[in-house]
This record gives structure tokens, C-alpha cells and sequence, in this order.
């Protein structure tokens, strides 16, 4: 009995050490991350942001527009990304793709990434070339011309696409196959990069619809990160955008996904000389409380080899030779996945079990105060090393921006991750991780499935359908 | 003791190239960052570069082995020595280490390549002496244990089947076999299936202790650390010592003559990869530079020539792109794309007759003017990061080019005229002794393939 008191007090002045250690270290890096951008907004609703860094010369340009998979019609899937390759094509200033050539010919280059909430364009320039920047997307956000034969061109290199990231790519068809069997109701069932028969199908008509509507001054957000100056910028920025009018820009009908009253499963049977499966539970929206204690859970789970998963089932049981956790909260609630490659010949029941065995420890049992501290130091370490390019700057704004429509979250949120109580973890694991809720998906071979799968979509992670 | 700190003093004085190089003209105003470089005593040296705008410090260590130092019979011998580095030393087990680093976010990563290898390893700056000292130990006293080597034994083989899956992976894997032949580039970095069951324990250590050594190696210690850090390397390091290691001996690209197809049969894809190549060039070739200018135009990015043809006008691909794979060997030029089964045969005629038509005509001036804007635009952005600067560093003096290559470059591009451009194109474009592969199901593939060159079908198992 006294034993035990003696060590429990040993470990409560080790962890009193460790916490006030922590907090004089998470305050240095909230100092040192925090960065000084000027926002405004235009009269016709467009929103910039600029953070000057004169490290590099050389400037990024993003503008992002709040459009995604999402907003498409059943039918029409994969338009938003669709779209976002003829935004490369051309208007009556820069026609046929000379965008590219001259980006190319300023010592530039550009590309764009579609996800499900939201499109995003990026262009680098050398730092005296933020002008070509301006004239290029603010042209290409009013003046896009349509061509059918070039639509129908692309069409066959986005269906390309679709073909290297889904029908050839194990992880695609589970990717695709998991959002479709979590999400029943909400938009975000459907694959960002869209099924066969409707890139098939969709028409020029669609595309100017679909452009007309979402690519407004009042829909979009511009951030610029690098070597300018801001004085400089925003009469650029006045200069090109003042006069594109703003649009009336449809509210999206709320879905809400109704909740999961069991367990769903979806096999996708394909010749493999392994079997691949995902487990997901739905759970919250970006910037939700629960956020933060949900991407620290997946972190205990699986971050990194010393994280439960990766100890009990690559380390000693050697089940799997590759087990990942994400807790994926884009702008409407989300899911939690444990992603897993089993090995040759492994048997999918009994690593689900342990997978199971895991999540139900989470929800049940407390973590231990060092596994608290090391996913909040994961946390912290990422947060600097994404903030070490411009893009990576850029981008962390855009999105806290789309998301919340206040890129100042980006300051706050370490300070709520470093908040978060070994309690609040378990919690939230218990609300939302349960058996009842959950997912399962595989790709296997020699099982015959339900009905015949034939590849359907999607990239691997929250992004998808780049253009390059 | 205080001998020691006089010796790292007079060093300092000695080694340090303190480098702040501006380009004036034509715009650009990149400045390369300052480094400094020192020598350890136990010979080990060691590139400096600060950075202080965020609180992190990160070490990257190349080692001047690869993959095709593998004995033949033992590929994968390499990758597996460089994967079992922190899986267990003579003070911590494979868990003390990893528990020890993920509790201040230390990351590790050894990353095996055909002619180095490269350890990296990064923490949060206030924790600079724990990632020292667990990163020293790692390098230095690894004790590869017998229970360890037959866990990542087992994951190994197991990534090797799966690779059976992954079309693009096993494309790469399938043409440097198909292009290298004997030539040790030939060996796959993650080894066959039966070298991998080859592998023991004593080839392990052999291999290690005979490659792992401070004359062997380079470090760059990069962000923001303490003022003594040197003082503190020579303290880490201290008892690894130096032995000559062997140098390799480079017998050059195997060369084949005319145009060869090899089809790398699964019935089950739908979707064909296809690679292009022949032989390229050493990395210290002086021609290094016009070829990344001509190559730039042919396949460099969008509004590359096999951009517009193959993807824009045509709509075969997503994507299509070319490349020197300039190696400390010959390394391959490669076009690579991938299109639909039933387009096989228009993709690789019409990627041929682009090649074939860009040796006869050569560059026009405007396409040398883009593609010399674009790489002069690249260039400042590819060395945005100190890391960045680190790493380029280290490699360009392993494949024996001078750090001039950095500060010379803008004006070496610029330079360059479309007559040059003619000469190296001549010289090391050529689309009638192109080697062909494409992963595909083999029935829709060969009919498609008249005209283009023999051919000849290997099952994709062949590979594992």
C-alpha cells in the first residue's frame, strides 16, 4: 500500500516538472509562430490576406474559392475539380492556355487542388512578378472562355486521373468506398474527383453554370505569403479585383448525415496479394471542441512507432506491415479513420479485433499523462514545420479563413490543443468512436461480394484532384 | 579537455566559409543563406547553417553508400542496414528509443537511395541535446539485433508482395532492371524477395561497419541551436572512428543498341505505365546544366512539348514528364506517363515522334528563353528552406561538384544558347535506341506495339 503511494507521488512530481516545462516551451513556439498579416476586405466581397517575408524572393499567390464537391448535384458529380482543370484553358486575353506559357516564361509556376469544401489556385512568381499574379486569376475569375472540343479533352485527362489515383490505386478504392458507405445522405458521400458516368456526362452548359455562380469576388479568398510589399499589393489587388461585380451565391441546402444506428461494412473484392481495410466513425466539423481532443486521440492511437497501434500490431503482433490514424475534420463533420494494410495472408477478423480492442481501451480507460505530452509535443512540432515555406503559410491561413472566415484560429488553436485534458480525450473517444457508429471497409481478394465493385473513387486524403 | 576545445577552436577558424553570394541583374536578387563548415577530429565534416526565424533544430546525415554497393545476391542489404539504425542500440532497445524521441516529437528517418543514404532527424530546439545525443547513438552504436532483423525481415517481404499492387512502384522497380541489366543499378534499393531471405546478421554488420564511418559520412546541422554546438557534436561523435572505406568503381551505363520493348504483363489493370529511357549522364557531367535546359522543354512541367502533344492536344495522360536522373554512375534519361490500355500504342508512338522530332529541330529561341526563365524562377524556391540548402549541399559535394554549382548557376543558365542546346541534344537525346516498357495486361498491349521495336513479355512476378 505504501508501495504504491510512493511511486504515485513520484510520478505526480515528475509530471508537475513536466507540465511547467511544457508551458514556458509551448509559449516560446505560440511566440514564434505567431505572424503579422493584414486583412481587408473589398467592397464587392473579396477577402485578402498578405504576410510579408523577405526571406525568399519570390512571392505565393493563392486564391481559393468556396467550392467544392460538395456543392454538386447527384449526377454531376466531379464537377468542382472538372472545373478546376478548364480554369487552366483560357480567356480572350490569355487564350489556349497561355496562362501556363507565360507563368512558365516569368520564372513561375501554378497549379490547383480540389477538395470537398473548397478549390484552391496557386501561382509562384519571382518577387517582381506579383502583378502577373493579380492580372492572371483575377482575369481567369470573370473571363474564362468554354471550348467544347477542349472540354472535351480534358475530360478524357481528368478520367486519366481518375484512373491513376482510384481504379489502379488500392487506397483510392478504399478511400472512395469509405466516405460512400459513412456518409449516406450528406454530399460528402460522393468522390471529389466524381464516378465515370457523370465526368461522361457533364456539359459545357454545366461548366458555365457551375462558374457563373461560385467564382466570385465574394466567394473567394486570396492570401499572398513572400517577399512584396503590402502597400504595394493592395493597389494591385484594387486594381484587378475592384471591378469584377459580386454574385449572389446560393446557400447550399443544410444536410445534416443522419446518425449511425449500427455497424455498416462494404467489401470491395479484387485480385490483391493483400487485404487492405479502413475503420471510420463519423465525428465533427473543423474548429469543433471536440477537434482538438479527437486529433490528440488519433495521435495516442496511432502517431508515430511508439503509438499504440503501431507497438501492439506492426511491432509485436506483426500483423500489418502499415497502420495509420487520421482524424479528418474538413468544414462539415468529418470522420476518424484507422487505415491498415494487413500482410500477406493475414486474416482481416482477427486484426479488427485488436483494432477494437484498442479503440474500446481509448474510450474506457485513462491515458497516461506521457502520452498526453507527446501527442501535444506531436502537435506543436507539426505546427512549426508546416509553417517553414510560404505555401505552407499561405495555405495554413486560407484554410482557418474558409473554414471559420478568421485565419486567427491558426494563433489559437495550439493554445486549445495545449488545453486539452487526458479526460476530455477519452471523452471524446467514447462519444464518438463507438461499435455502433462504425465503419468498415476492405479491398480482398477471392470474396464474393454482395453485388459486383467496380473501381469508384476518390484521392487519398482531404485533398484531392490536383491538376498535376 | 581543454586541448579539445582549443582543437575545435582553431578548426573553426580554419574551416569556416562563410558564403553570402548576391546575383545582381535580370531582376532576381537571390542570395544564397551563409554556412559554415567544420571538421570533427575524428574526421567527420559538418556543414552549419542557422536559421532563427522558428524554434527548430534538424540534422541531416549523408552517407556515402547505397544500394548498389548490395552485394549481387543481397539486394536490399543496404536499406535494411539503414531501417534497423534505431531499432536498437548498445545502451536502448528498439522501444526505449522510440519511446525516448516521440516524447519530445524527436523524429528519425534513415532513407536508403541507389547511391546514399540519408539520415535525418529533427525536434523542437529546446530539445536540441536530446535529439544530439539519441541521433549520435543511432549512427554510431547501432547493435542490430537478431530479433529485429527478423521483424523487419518479415515487414519487408511483405512490402515486396504488395508491391504487386501498386503498378507504379513496381514500373520503377521492373525498368532499372530492364535498362541495367548486370550493372549494380539493376538491384531494386528494397532487394528481391529471395536476396531479402539471403540477408544475416553478419552481412548486416559487415556492411555496416564497413561504410558507417565519419570519413564516410557528411552532417549539416541546420536551424536554430546553441552557440557551442560544435563543441557538443565533438562530444556526441567522440567515439566513432575512422577507417578507409573502399571506393566503388564505376563501370558506366550498359550499352544496348536500338529500340527494345519489354511488357510487364497483369492481367488486371486498367491502366498502362510506360517508361521510356536510355543512357543519361554522371552527375558531375559539365553538361550538367544544358541538359536540365533542354530537358525542361521537352518534358519539364506544363507547356512542356510531351505536355502539350500527349496531355493538351491529345488527352492520353494526366501526366507525362522527362528527366536526367544524373547519378555518381551513368544514370537514365526517362520519359514516364502512364495512359488507358486501348491508347497504348498512340502514346508511345506519339511520345517517340516528339522525341524524334525535338532531336532534329532542337530548341526554338523562344522555347529556350521560357524554359531558362523557369529554372532561374526555380531555382531560388527549390532552395527555399535551410534544409533544403543542407541537403543540396551534401549531395553536390558526394557526386564531386563544387558549391560554385549553387552560386554560378543563374548565370550558367543564362548563358546558354540555342546552339548549345543543339550539341547536347545531339549528343544525349536518342529516340532510336529508346528502351520501352509498359505495365499492362499484356493481350490488349502487343498488337498495339507494330512497328515499334521487338518485344518481348515478362510476367510482373518476375519482379518481387
Amino acid at each position: 500500500m505504501s508501495f504504491s503511494k510512493k511511486i504515485a507521488m513520484a510520478i505526480s512530481l515528475s509530471v508537475c516538472i513536466g507540465v511547467q516545462a511544457q508551458a514556458t516551451n509551448q509559449k516560446d513556439v505560440a511566440t514564434a509562430i505567431k505572424m503579422k498579416v493584414d486583412k481587408f476586405t473589398l467592397d464587392n466581397g473579396l477577402t485578402v490576406l498578405l504576410h510579408e517575408d523577405h526571406t525568399a524572393p519570390f512571392v505565393n499567390f493563392q486564391q481559393w474559392f468556396r467550392v467544392g464537391s460538395r456543392h454538386e448535384k447527384p449526377g454531376l458529380t466531379g464537377l468542382a475539380h472538372f472545373f478546376e482543370h478548364l480554369m487552366f484553358k483560357g480567356t480572350n486575353k490569355y487564350p489556349n492556355g497561355e496562362f501556363d506559357r507565360l507563368i512558365r516564361s516569368n520564372g513561375g509556376n501554378s497549379n490547383a487542388f480540389t477538395t470537398r469544401d473548397f478549390t484552391g489556385y496557386y501561382i509562384n512568381l519571382p518577387s517582381a512578378k506579383l502583378e502577373l499574379a493579380a492580372d492572371i486569376e483575377s482575369d481567369r475569375m470573370r473571363n474564362l472562355i468554354f471550348d467544347q472540343k477542349q472540354i472535351d479533352s480534358e475530360r478524357e485527362v481528368v478520367k486519366e486521373e481518375r484512373r491513376f489515383r482510384v481504379e489502379n490505386e488500392v487506397f483510392g478504392l478504399l478511400d472512395e468506398k469509405i466516405w460512400a458507405s459513412v456518409f449516406k445522405v450528406h454530399p460528402y458521400t460522393w468522390p471529389v474527383i466524381g464516378s465515370m458516368a457523370d465526368l461522361n456526362r457533364a456539359t459545357i452548359d454545366d461548366m458555365k453554370e457551375f462558374y457563373r455562380i461560385y467564382y466570385a469576388p465574394n466567394n473567394a479568398i486570396i492570401v499572398i505569403v513572400g517577399d512584396f510589399d503590402s502597400a504595394a499589393a493592395k493597389k494591385l489587388i484594387t486594381k484587378y479585383y475592384a471591378g469584377i461585380p459580386k454574385q449572389t451565391i446560393p446557400e447550399p441546402a443544410k444536410v445534416i448525415e443522419p446518425a449511425q444506428m449500427g455497424e455498416r461494412r462494404a467489401i470491395i473484392s479484387k485480385q490483391v496479394q493483400n487485404t487492405s481495410a479502413v475503420v471510420a466513425f463519423p465525428t465533427v466539423r473543423s474548429g469543433d471542441l471536440d477537434m482538438y481532443a479527437l486529433d490528440l486521440a488519433a495521435n495516442v492511437l496511432g502517431g508515430g512507432t511508439s503509438s499504440r497501434l503501431y507497438r501492439r500490431m506492426i511491432y509485436h503482433q506483426q500483423t500489418v506491415s502499415g497502420v495509420s490514424v487520421s482524424s479528418y475534420t474538413p468544414e462539415e463533420p468529418g470522420m476518424f479513420k484507422v487505415s491498415l494494410s494487413l500482410k500477406p495472408g493475414q486474416g482481416l477478423e482477427g486484426v479488427l479485433a485488436t483494432v477494437a480492442a484498442e479503440v474500446h481501451k481509448l474510450r474506457t480507460q485513462p491515458i497516461t499523462d506521457a502520452e498526453l505530452e507527446k501527442a501535444k509535443n506531436a502537435v506543436m512540432k507539426d505546427y512549426v514545420e508546416s509553417l517553414k515555406t510560404f505555401s505552407g503559410k499561405a495555405n495554413s491561413l486560407a484554410v482557418h479563413e474558409i473554414y471559420d472566415h478568421d485565419y486567427q484560429g491558426m494563433f489559437r488553436d495550439l493554445e486549445k490543443y495545449m488545453n486539452v485534458t487526458k479526460e476530455q480525450i477519452v471523452a471524446a473517444a467514447g462519444k464518438y468512436l463507438k461499435p455502433s457508429a462504425r465503419t468498415i471497409v476492405s479491398v480482398q481478394s477471392g470474396v464474393s461480394a454482395s453485388k459486383p465493385v467496380t473501381a469508384s473513387v476518390t484521392p487519398t486524403e482531404p485533398t484531392t484532384g490536383s491538376r498535376q | 579537455m581543454k586541448n579539445t576545445v582549443l582543437f575545435i577552436a582553431v578548426l573553426l577558424s580554419l574551416g569556416c566559409s562563410s558564403s553570402p553570394i548576391s546575383f545582381g541583374g535580370g531582376g532576381e536578387k537571390f542570395k544564397l543563406r551563409p554556412y559554415k563548415d567544420v571538421t570533427l577530429k575524428n574526421g567527420l565534416k559538418v556543414l552549419l547553417i542557422e536559421d532563427k526565424t522558428l524554434p527548430y533544430i534538424s540534422l541531416g546525415m549523408l552517407i556515402k553508400v547505397g544500394s548498389s554497393q548490395d552485394p549481387a545476391g543481397l539486394s536490399g542489404l543496404n536499406d535494411m542496414v539503414s531501417e534497423l539504425l534505431d531499432k536498437g542500440t548498445r545502451k536502448h532497445s528498439a522501444i526505449e528509443l522510440s519511446d525516448q524521441m516521440a516524447q519530445y516529437a524527436g523524429d528519425f528517418n534513415a532513407s536508403a537511395g541507389i547511391d546514399a543514404t540519408y539520415a535525418s532527424a529533427s525536434a523542437l530546439s529546446f530539445n536540441e541535446d536530446k535529439l544530439l545525443g539519441h541521433f549520435a547513438e543511432i549512427i554510431t552504436e547501432a547493435s542490430f539485433s537478431k530479433l529485429e532483423l527478423e521483424r523487419l525481415r518479415k515487414r519487408r517481404l511483405a512490402q515486396i508482395k504488395q508491391m504487386a499492387d501498386d503498378p507504379d512502384g513496381l514500373t520503377e522497380v521492373a525498368f532499372e532492371e530492364f535498362l541495367y541489366g548486370q550493372h549494380p543499378y539493376a538491384r531494386p534499393v528494397a532487394g528481391k524477395l529471395k536476396d531479402v531471405r539471403a540477408i544475416s546478421k553478419k552481412h548486416i554488420i559487415k556492411h555496416y561497419l564497413q561504410y558507417y564511418r565519419p570519413g564516410n559520412a557528411q552532417l549539416a546541422i541546420v536551424g536554430t541551436y546553441s552557440p557551442n554546438i560544435v563543441e557538443k557534436l565533438e562530444a556526441a561523435f567522440a567515439k566513432w572512428s575512422d577507417r578507409p572505406v573502399t571506393q566503388r568503381t564505376l563501370t558506366g551505363y550498359p550499352q544496348g543498341t536500338g529500340r527494345n520493348v519489354l511488357v510487364v504483363d497483369k492481367g488486371d489493370l486498367q491502366q498502362a505505365q510506360i517508361r521510356f529511357g536510355h543512357k543519361g549522364i554522371r552527375r558531375n557531367n559539365e553538361d550538367f546544366v544544358a541538359l536540365r535546359v533542354a530537358n525542361a522543354i521537352l518534358g519539364g512541367g506544363f507547356s512542356s512539348r510531351l505536355m502539350e502533344e500527349v496531355r493538351v492536344k491529345r488527352g492520353l495522360t494526366y501526366n507525362v514528364s522527362s528527366g536526367f536522373d544524373a547519378r555518381l554512375d551513368e544514370g537514365p534519361f526517362v520519359i514516364s506517363t502512364f495512359t488507358r490500355p486501348d491508347k497504348i500504342g498512340e502514346t508511345v508512338k506519339e511520345v517517340l515522334r516528339v522525341v524524334a522530332e525535338y532531336q532534329e529541330t532542337g530548341p526554338t529561341e523562344l522555347e529556350l528563353s521560357e524554359a531558362k526563365a523557369l529554372l532561374k524562377g526555380q531555382f531560388p524556391r527549390t532552395l527555399e528552406t535551410p534544409e533544403a540548402l543542407a541537403s543540396n549541399l551534401l549531395y553536390l559535394r558526394f557526386y564531386g561538384v563544387t558549391d560554385n554549382y549553387l552560386t554560378t548557376y543563374l548565370q550558367e543558365v543564362e548563358r546558354l544558347k540555342v546552339a548549345d542546346l543543339k550539341r547536347v541534344i545531339k549528343q544525349h537525346f536518342n529516340s532510336e535506341n529508346m528502351q520501352i516498357l509498359i505495365h499492362a495486361p499484356r493481350a490488349k498491349t502487343v498488337p498495339q506495339l507494330e512497328g515499334v521495336g521487338p518485344v518481348e513479355v515478362v510476367s510482373y512476378q518476375k519482379y518481387l
